[in-house]
């Protein structure tokens, strides 16, 4: 066999009896070889997910083409004398293992970056317990706070959770973001029709910091209501005055 | 004396009938699971009354319930359907008690035997107490006026009580949840495992005061605003406390908040 012919069964991690002995005879391929496996075993520790289908698929054709191309030189290859398109070859094979391996990585990063904590927070948010909704509320990041879906995951937990210490949690969680006229609109709303008073403790507390002529409406019509708890209705006083 | 001999065993006999019958001596229930395979679920809730939580390592639920009607004294209900609403899917019960007509008092005080690996869910709506002991899932309890008693928990917990005390301890916590515990009027003692860790949020509003057998980083013993002078007990403080610190390294959320008392953190030997 010659280099050429082993080329192709350089990555196989068991080798014929044939490549083996072409490789016993010859230093270039053995030193092609252990290249190789080193970088595909730095690859595979840095990659514990599969590529996505479409870029393996993508990645194989372009190996394929490698090959096919190998067999019947054409183009450049034609006019590049062969001791030369070897190790071009292969350099350009370095280069794609190298980008599929850089693209898997920033893959990789992306799952943990703030795209996949927003997911994590936001399943944990629907979780049917309510120490685990807890955690996720505990756990969101000021970055992940400032994202949309995480906000109306919060709104929908003090609007609809049944859990009173659940409901806390995420009216504390979503003080910094009443800037937004949305949030605020909904902490209002809690603040009027949560009948559990530590609820409305903490939308008062939310809503302080914010009293705008719609939260003031909110505070004096909570005035009026007949059996509102005498703490509470101590901390609305202190609000409006 | 045939004629005696023979009475005496006929009114043994009919003791006997009678204390077997169902009308008369059935005050528990037992309830069964239709699927035990997963996670079983059990929620409890009255107006008025006690709910008695006992964890067990069977998989079957005991129910029994005791009634009290205004200026009366309790009694074990044989009848409990008429005192109490069961429902249930393949995995989870609930048990309501009734709504006291035109809004006289009465007191539903129900006892349950539960799954020690099931999670609760407890609810007093007027007033009562909440006890709990050795449940291993998860509590979530609510409770409006009254005291709340936690003991032997190996799971999470998640109590609200208005006007009450929360007292709870853990034999061992669920790794990775954080727990929140809030009172308005009422103190929270918290007794957790020595090597429990967690980032603690504590907060005494007013009237209270902050200790805690676990070393809390940057923050100075006795955790009050006002320490009593010469002499280590915090003194009640007319101020808000506030402690945000981690325990044994930090770890998921444990939450303490009271507006009104004090709060302690115990470590359990």
């Amino acid at each position: 066999m010659t280099c050429p012919d082993v080329e192709p069964f350089l990555l196989d991690p068991q080798l014929d009896a044939e490549t083996q002995a072409h490789l016993d005879s010859c230093a270039e391929c053995r030193a092609i070889r252990a290249e190789l496996m080193d970088s595909q075993t730095l690859l595979r520790a840095h990659m514990d997910t599969p590529a996505p289908p479409a870029m393996r698929t993508a990645f194989y054709s372009m190996l394929g083409d490698l090959q096919n191309a190998q067999r019947t030189p054409t183009g450049w290859r034609s006019w590049v004398s062969p001791r030369v398109a070897r190790p071009l070859r292969w350099a350009v094979a370095f280069v794609a293992v190298f980008a599929l391996g850089a693209v898997s990585m920033s893959l990789l990063q992306g799952r943990s970056g703030p795209g996949a904590e927003v997911n994590g927070v936001l399943s944990q948010l629907e979780d049917a317990s309510p120490t685990m909704r807890l955690t996720g509320v505990y756990t969101i990041s000021d970055e992940a706070a400032t994202q949309e879906q995480v906000r109306e995951a919060l709104v929908a937990l003090i609007q609809t959770d049944p859990s009173v210490n659940v409901r806390v949690a995420a009216l504390e969680a979503l003080a910094p973001s009443l800037p937004h006229a949305d949030v605020r609109t909904a902490v209002v709303q809690v603040l009027g029709s949560d009948p559990e008073p530590l609820v409305q403790l903490a939308a008062l507390r939310a809503l302080e910091s914010h009293t705008s002529p719609e939260v003031r409406q909110a505070l004096d019509e909570l005035l009026e209501t007949p059996d509102l708890e005498p703490l509470i209705r101590e901390h609305v006083r202190s609000i409006l005055l | 004396m045939c004629s005696r001999l023979a009475l005496a065993l006929l009114v043994a006999l009919s003791a006997t009938v009678l204390a077997s019958s169902p009308a008369a001596a059935q005050t528990e229930r037992v309830l069964r699971f239709f699927d035990t395979s997963g996670s079983l679920s059990v929620q409890a809730n009255v107006v008025w009354g006690t709910l008695r939580v006992t964890g067990h390592e069977g998989d079957e639920i005991r129910l029994s319930v005791t009634h009290t009607s205004e200026g009366g004294s309790p009694r074990a209900v044989s009848n409990l359907a008429d005192y109490v609403s069961v429902q249930s899917t393949s995995n989870a019960y609930s048990i309501t008690g009734r709504t006291p007509a035109n809004g006289a008092f009465e007191s539903i005080d129900i006892t349950l035997s539960v799954p020690a690996r099931a999670d609760i869910r407890l609810g007093v709506n007027r007033g009562g107490e909440i006890v709990v002991d050795g449940v291993n899932g998860v509590v979530d309890v609510s409770q409006r006026n009254g005291s709340v008693e936690l003991t032997n928990l190996g799971g999470s917990a998640v109590v609200n009580a208005l006007n009450g005390s929360i007292q709870a301890s853990f034999r061992s916590v669920t790794p990775n949840r954080s727990m929140s515990f809030i009172a308005l009027n009422g103190e929270i003692d918290l007794t957790l495992p020595a090597r429990h860790k967690a980032n603690v949020r504590l907060r005494s509003e007013r009237n209270g005061y902050i200790t805690s057998d676990f070393e809390l980083p940057s923050v100075e013993y006795p955790y009050a605003a006002e320490p009593r002078e010469g002499s280590e007990k915090p003194l009640y403080s007319t101020r808000p406390i506030e402690i945000e610190s981690t325990i044994n390294g930090g770890g998921p959320m444990l939450v303490a908040t009271t507006e009104n008392g004090p709060i302690r953190l115990r470590r359990s030997r």
